[in-house]
């Protein structure tokens, strides 16, 4: 039941985070206490307690009247697949634009999402590859002035 | 076929932009400097130096990127610059919280950590009050204050800002007692605060106050500089009025330790020329601030003394935090 | 004199940097990551050795631009392209979704168009009043009007009020992270740096609503490709354009009040005209499904406060928003000082700007309508390039905003987060909402606390109207399901 039902699973996962919160927010210093305004806890702790409170709520809503289960469609195991790997390949985008720089990080990107996402024809995913990345670096670099990663090879 | 043509071509391109990467030998600078500032855009800070960079990218003939990176006060941005490789190609800008950050335990560092390449301007503070306010003359502003500790509110910015120590100073010399509060906009809210009576008075920098003063909302009691500022000369200072109070938020270029003086000095010689163009003059003057053109001795010299006396301030009132 | 102001905007020249002006800011605007802040900051120093009225002129084309532009995005992408926008996004989607993406594109133009007039009338009568009028809003006002901006949870929780307001208290918290300015206390920064300056709002807005939906997208087996439908007529429809007209007017009003608020910008503007507009129509539960009405509602007031940020700047030279900064920077690196001074000394500049930014309106048609026939086409693109490509974007969009890859983190983990929590019903508009207004309403409360104490909050004139708005807007609703219940059971 907890994991069909959206609201339980919510709600659960609320106020787990929520204690989470409140113990952090324990942990904050003391210092602050001295100042006349209002202390730097007053709202994490309030927005804690919210998170508490409201996570029961749905949690008992949950209980009460079971809703429609989260996916309308359960969705196929090739897409999930294909959904977390391109998650994944988003992180590593993150991870190697510093290093790579920026049109080699993209490049890679663009080519293996198109790869994972079915597009079979290997010509037509180079050449979008080549115009977006290109078109994004003139638009951002060249007109905007805005500095983009730059890799080892200065690009 | 035409995959592998485009395969070969694909790995000309590669050998070639390999090959022209940038070596060392050349002039500095060949390639884009990166300049950051530590504040958010279009604040004080973002367009004094948008403009002097504007105006030093034609000495130094290359274009000056701007990156701004808000987080801290410029915490964020001195960090970053003093990790930077000391090739003069990443550069950026202070303010006073260049000496203050390292007492209050924000971050480890402070001017020692960089090539200071030149202190380009400077804004001292000042007390502001409503044009009607029942204080003429800061004397009775600080007998005032004095007969009723913690009464008058002043806004003035928040606890370990430039700002905020320029009151505290007055506060610990004259051992009286403001009701100090902090804004919600900044260090600009501050004046407007004053004019719609929301507080008795306000510490800002001349530039901050300006367009409210000159459209007569609000009036100086005081500037704390060594002397009248330029732009403002009807407004005493603290020390004619017999109060030693000196203050200022000076802002300077640094590079990280290790740029060579060669670079530090070519980057010198451009902003010192920035600082005197026509736009730089004309903006800094209708703004109110005051332009400088120190070297890299003078500003380090400035800066260990400037350091010396944020320390022992910060220790007076409170924020001072042993280094880690 | 007005006769001379007019020869001198209506030149080739003029007109041509206006409506440049305002097709570079559309661009910027529409790009997730860039705002108009950014845009007008980037283009300043070419107005350095411009006569002041064309670079003035331009960079205002550049901030009406901006600020429509962020409707594009927000309405083929999900991606509030520039934070005004967010609300934009709420009905623009949905409505593109179901192949109307013309006639969102079209409604926002209009909408936009109209609210920009409004503000700048509202600017050359009565801006004086207007000053005023803002110079007494001081902490207390202001947190009381966060407190009316969050009463706007009813209207963006959708179904569950619950979710709603976790969403919003989810929001709020995030807000808070960072090194509190009050004290100089870190909360929850866990020691980093990077997390000392807070979260900032715009990578998330970007993953919440761009990577999430993409994410959604993967897992949503073999989508074809939208199929837009042709708008038939250039311009609105009939009924459409008098939608436009019925809601333009509490919107613009709406925008121009809070733009001329410093502090206060077209984003919370589009806040609160868009859940007025939600209280005050005869089906409110159609919001989020794509009407016009939201489309309007939110467009018409962020272009409204173009005008209202102008109206402090020109008065008192009080900036009212980051791009009005922005100008007065311009302004004083041509020894002008905006103020009564310059209205006195300078009066055919003053005239001069007021037509030139009714002209760069006028461009938001042009620009507006030449793309709603193509940009839809964009939502005819294959899904396997569109949807890394729109990753890409959400990817260096939140890179360029401060060039921090911490920011593109942020956004990745609000994407996967946001993603979970749609699946589960916690809308995003709800956590942005409390990200936005959490620290108005925090920031002023202590504010006020430290001025004098709790009871300005209360006893204010502005704060009581205020509050007496926020008890309306909560207890409107609460009222109508009491009514629609008892109706059914009888």
């Amino acid at each position: 039941m907890l994991t069909k039902n959206p609201s339980t699973l919510l709600g659960s996962l609320l106020v787990l985070f929520s204690a989470g919160v409140l113990y952090l927010v324990s942990r904050f210093s003391e210092a602050a206490e001295t100042f006349r305004s209002l202390s730097p806890r007053f709202f994490p702790e309030y927005m804690g307690y919210a998170l508490l409170l409201f996570g029961s709520v749905i949690f008992l809503q949950g209980v009460r009247r079971p809703r429609a289960p989260v996916f309308e469609v359960r969705p196929s195991r090739k897409s999930v697949l294909q959904a977390v790997s391109f998650t994944m390949l988003v992180g590593a985008l993150l991870y190697f634009l510093p290093i790579a720089g920026f049109v080699v990080s993209s490049c890679l990107f663009m080519i293996l999402a198109q790869l994972l996402l079915e597009e079979k024809r290997v010509l037509v995913n180079l050449l979008r590859t080549g115009t977006f990345v290109f078109a994004m670096h003139y638009l951002f670099s060249t007109l905007l002035r805005v500095p983009l990663p730059r890799g080892p090879w200065g690009f | 076929m035409k995959f592998r043509k485009l395969t070969v071509l694909f790995a000309v391109l590669c050998i070639a932009a390999l090959l022209s990467a940038p070596t060392t030998a050349n002039a500095y600078p060949d390639r884009p400097i990166t300049y950051i500032i530590g504040w958010a855009t279009g604040g004080g800070s973002d367009l004094v130096s948008r403009v002097l960079c504007a105006e030093a990218e034609k000495h130094l003939g290359q274009p000056i990127v701007i990156v701004n990176r808000p987080g801290g006060s410029g915490a964020k941005a001195y960090v970053e610059i003093s990790q930077a490789r000391p090739d003069g190609y990443t550069i950026g800008n202070t303010t006073g919280t260049i000496s203050t950050h390292k007492f209050m335990g924000v971050i480890p560092i402070g001017h020692e950590a960089f090539e200071v390449v030149i202190t380009f301007n400077s804004d001292p503070g000042a007390l502001w009050v409503k044009k009607d306010a029942p204080w003429k003359t800061l004397e009775e502003f600080v007998e005032d204050a004095r007969k009723r500790p913690e009464e008058i509110v002043v806004a003035a910015s928040n606890p370990g800002s430039i700002t905020r120590l320029g009151l505290q100073l007055l506060e610990v010399k004259e051992d009286i007692k403001f009701r100090i509060a902090s804004q919600a906009g900044g260090e600009s809210a501050g004046p407007g605060l004053v004019a719609g009576g929301h507080v008795d008075a306000c510490q800002a920098a001349p530039v901050t106050a300006k367009s409210l003063y000159d459209a007569g909302e609000i009036r100086p009691l005081g500037v704390q500089s060594e002397v009248r500022v330029d732009a403002f000369p009807e407004i005493p200072t603290f020390m004619e009025q017999g109060y030693d109070v000196v203050m200022h938020n000076t802002r300077q270029i640094l590079a990280p330790k290790g740029t060579p003086k060669e670079v530090v000095d070519k980057l010198y010689q451009a902003f010192k020329a920035a600082t005197k163009s026509e736009t730089f003059v004309k903006f800094m003057n209708e703004s109110g601030s005051m332009i400088l053109d120190w070297d890299q001795q003078k500003s380090t010299e400035f800066l260990t003394a400037q350091d010396e006396q944020f320390k022992e301030l910060l220790q007076q009132v409170g924020l001072y935090k042993e280094a880690k | 004199m007005l006769l001379a102001a007019l020869e001198t905007v209506f030149t080739l020249k003029m007109i041509a940097l206006i409506f440049g002006g305002s097709a570079l800011g559309i661009i910027v605007g529409a790009l997730p990551g860039l705002s108009a802040t950014m845009g007008m900051a980037l283009m300043l120093p070419v107005t350095f050795y411009m006569p002041p009225s064309e670079g003035i002129l331009m960079l205002l084309g550049l901030y009406t631009g901006a600020v429509f532009g962020g409707a594009y995005s927000a309405i083929l992408l999900n991606i509030p392209g520039a934070p005004p926008s967010v609300m934009t996004s709420l009905d623009g989607y949905p409505m593109s979704q179901r192949g109307e993406a013309g006639r969102a594109i079209s409604l926002a133009t209009v909408g936009s168009t109209l609210g920009g007039i409004a503000g700048i009338i509202a600017l050359i009568i009565i801006a004086p009043i207007l000053a005023r009028f803002a110079l007494r809003f001081g902490p207390a006002e202001y947190t009381v009007l966060a407190v009316f901006g969050l009463s706007a949870i009813v209207a963006v929780s959708g179904k569950s009020l619950a979710r709603g307001f976790a969403g919003v208290s989810l929001g709020v918290l995030l807000s808070t992270v960072g090194m509190d300015h009050f004290t100089n206390i870190s909360r929850f920064t866990f020691g980093s740096i990077e997390l000392m300056s807070g979260i900032n709002f715009i990578p998330v807005v970007i993953g919440l609503f761009g990577l999430a939906e993409v994410i959604s997208q993967i897992l949503e087996t073999a989508k074809e490709g939208v199929i837009y439908k042709t708008i038939k007529h250039l311009f609105l429809s009939r009924s459409d354009f008098l939608k436009v007209l019925k809601g333009f007017l509490p919107a613009s009003f709406i925008g121009i009040v809070i733009g001329v608020l410093p502090g206060a910008g077209g984003t919370i503007a589009s806040i609160i005209s868009y859940n007025q507009a939600v209280q005050s129509s005869k089906e409110p539960e159609k919001f989020g499904t794509g009407i016009p009405e939201g489309i309007i509602a939110s467009e018409t007031a962020n272009n409204a406060s173009v005008g209202g940020a102008m109206v402090p700047l020109l008065t008192l030279g009080v900036p009212g928003s980051s791009p009005a900064a922005i100008l007065l920077g311009a302004l004083l690196i041509h020894n002008l000082r905006p103020g009564p001074i310059l209205f006195t000394t300078q009066p055919m500049l003053i005239n001069t700007i007021f037509i030139g930014l009714m002209v760069a309106q006028f461009s938001l048609l042009l620009w507006g309508f030449a793309t709603a026939k193509i940009a839809p086409w964009i939502l005819a693109v294959r899904r396997e390039v569109m949807l890394p490509a729109i990753a890409l974007l959400c990817v260096v969009g939140s890179f360029a905003l401060k060039n921090s890859f911490f920011d593109v983190g942020i956004m990745l983990v609000s994407g996967i987060a946001g993603f979970f929590l749609n699946k589960l019903g916690v809308k995003p508009g709800t956590v942005i909402l409390g990200l936005i207004l959490g620290p108005m309403f925090e920031n002023n409360l202590r504010s006020t606390i430290e001025i004098s104490g709790i009871a300005p909050v209360f006893t204010s004139p502005i704060c009581i109207v205020l509050w007496i708005l926020t008890a309306i807007m909560i207890l409107y609703p609460i009222c109508r399901m009491l009514r629609l219940k008892k109706c059914e059971s009888e």
